[in-house]
């Protein structure tokens, strides 16, 4: 009796688990993880740990862009502002360590020959024009994928919050002091969180599509 | 004396309005306010910055619901967390379509500068693109309005894209009072439709204050 119970609790956990697992699927999420060992999970944790930092960010930062929107030039900036860009970064920096992680873990385990076979045979083109897709993003993303280069994919994704931070350190110096980044500095925000997100969903949609 | 005061005082707030909103510029704002009645204008770019807050603020509360998705690895979805977001940006995108709908009407009986419209025309929309590393993809979108000096006709692609945008949220919300999520379609097409806006949007602002 006591056996069985064990069973159905295992059982129910491991469903647990799985259905769990569905959700976290914004930005670079492969649902199967596609690293040689048991260190799966750990690694699809991590990722989604990276995603939820970035999302956050980007809700800090687009409270940032509301601010400014309705700023006047020269004008007093809020303390809202610099609080918002603040926790940005604070959020971006967490996501970029986690992500740093992710690629020294991915590092040491290796790749699923079967998944990355699928990677290397996913007609990425097709797909994208079948759904609508950005053909502009989906090639950069097929670029590391079409290549089953998982682990250079997630150091571009590195590369793409490395720019970010960078642009945000930038407006917060300028907020430090007073001032009001130029425009062609606060376009770039919005525009590096929009193909940083986009970068890492098109990938998950295909992960999610093998 | 005190009549010269209070036309003094109101002078300066009205010039204080309209400084503030000249820095407005994420999304789809024209810095030169190009309609040809001076008081058309203000109420444009006004309206197009009010819409452009609020645009803003439903992005950001989108991408806390979209966190709420994220973590739901964790601990499980909280529904009601999750539906308070969806709401909310729903709100946020509906106000945003409503002002945009007022835009077009007023802008559809006012005359856009034929200056600014030769310049929207002889823009190479392709070359800047190139030269500051953007989507080709998104500004040829805006240049197949913007090219033929068709501004009102991007605001009606703006608005249509708002609605898209609201059928989605509202998908998600229905799908919510029900007790689940929507399915992994309809969730990626959000951030898809929020980002392309979005970008459509700031493409157009990066062409009026270039040109």
């Amino acid at each position: 009796m006591e056996k069985r119970m064990f069973k159905l609790t295992l059982f129910s956990a491991i469903i647990a688990v799985s259905i769990v697992y569905l959700h976290g699927f914004w930005a670079a999420r492969d649902p199967y993880d596609p690293f040689a060992r048991k260190n799966n999970s750990e690694i699809g944790s991590l990722i989604t740990d990276s995603a939820v930092e970035l999302l956050q960010s980007a809700s800090e930062a687009f409270q940032f862009m509301n601010e400014i929107e309705v700023v006047e030039p020269n004008g007093l900036i809020s303390g809202a502002a610099l609080h918002q860009v603040d926790l940005a970064i604070a959020k971006v920096e967490d996501a970029l360590k986690i992500f740093n992680e992710v690629i020294a873990f991915g590092s040491q385990v290796g790749s699923d020959e079967g998944r990355i076979g699928k990677l290397k045979a996913f007609n990425y083109e097709r797909y994208t024009r079948e759904n609508g897709l950005s053909q502009e993003t989906m090639s950069l993303v097929a670029a590391y994928l079409g290549k089953g280069n998982v682990l250079g994919f997630y150091q571009c994704h590195t590369g793409n919050l490395k720019k970010l931070l960078h642009i945000l350190n930038m407006i917060k110096k300028d907020l430090s002091d007073g001032k009001l980044s130029e425009n062609k500095v606060l376009g770039s925000l919005l525009q590096q969180y929009n193909s940083t997100m986009m970068f890492g969903n098109y990938a998950s949609l295909v992960f999610y599509r093998l | 004396m005190k009549k010269n005061f209070l036309r003094l005082v109101c002078s300066m707030f009205l010039i204080g309005i309209l400084c503030t909103h000249l820095n407005a510029f994420w999304v789809l704002n024209d810095p030169e306010c190009p309609f040809s009645m001076a008081r058309t204008s203000f109420v444009i770019c006004y309206s197009i910055t009010e819409s452009t807050s609020q645009l803003l603020q439903s992005a950001s509360e989108a991408f806390l619901f979209m966190n709420e998705v994220e973590i739901a690895e964790h601990s499980g979805l909280n529904i009601g967390a999750a539906l308070q977001r969806i709401d909310l940006a729903a709100a946020r995108v509906e106000q945003a379509l409503k002002i945009f709908y007022e835009i077009i009407a007023i802008s559809s009986d006012a005359s856009y500068n034929l200056g600014r419209i030769g310049k929207l025309r002889t823009f190479n929309y392709e070359h800047y693109a190139r030269e500051n590393h953007l989507n080709l993809e998104a500004m040829s979108q805006v240049g197949e309005y913007l090219n033929k000096g068709d501004v009102l006709g991007f605001y009606r692609y703006h608005a249509d894209n708002l609605e898209v945008l609201l059928n989605i949220l509202s998908q998600i919300r229905k799908d919510l009072l029900a007790g689940r999520l929507s399915e992994k379609k309809v969730l990626w097409s959000l951030l898809q439709q929020y980002n392309t806006i979005m970008t459509v949007g700031n493409y157009a602002s990066l062409v009026f204050y270039q040109i």
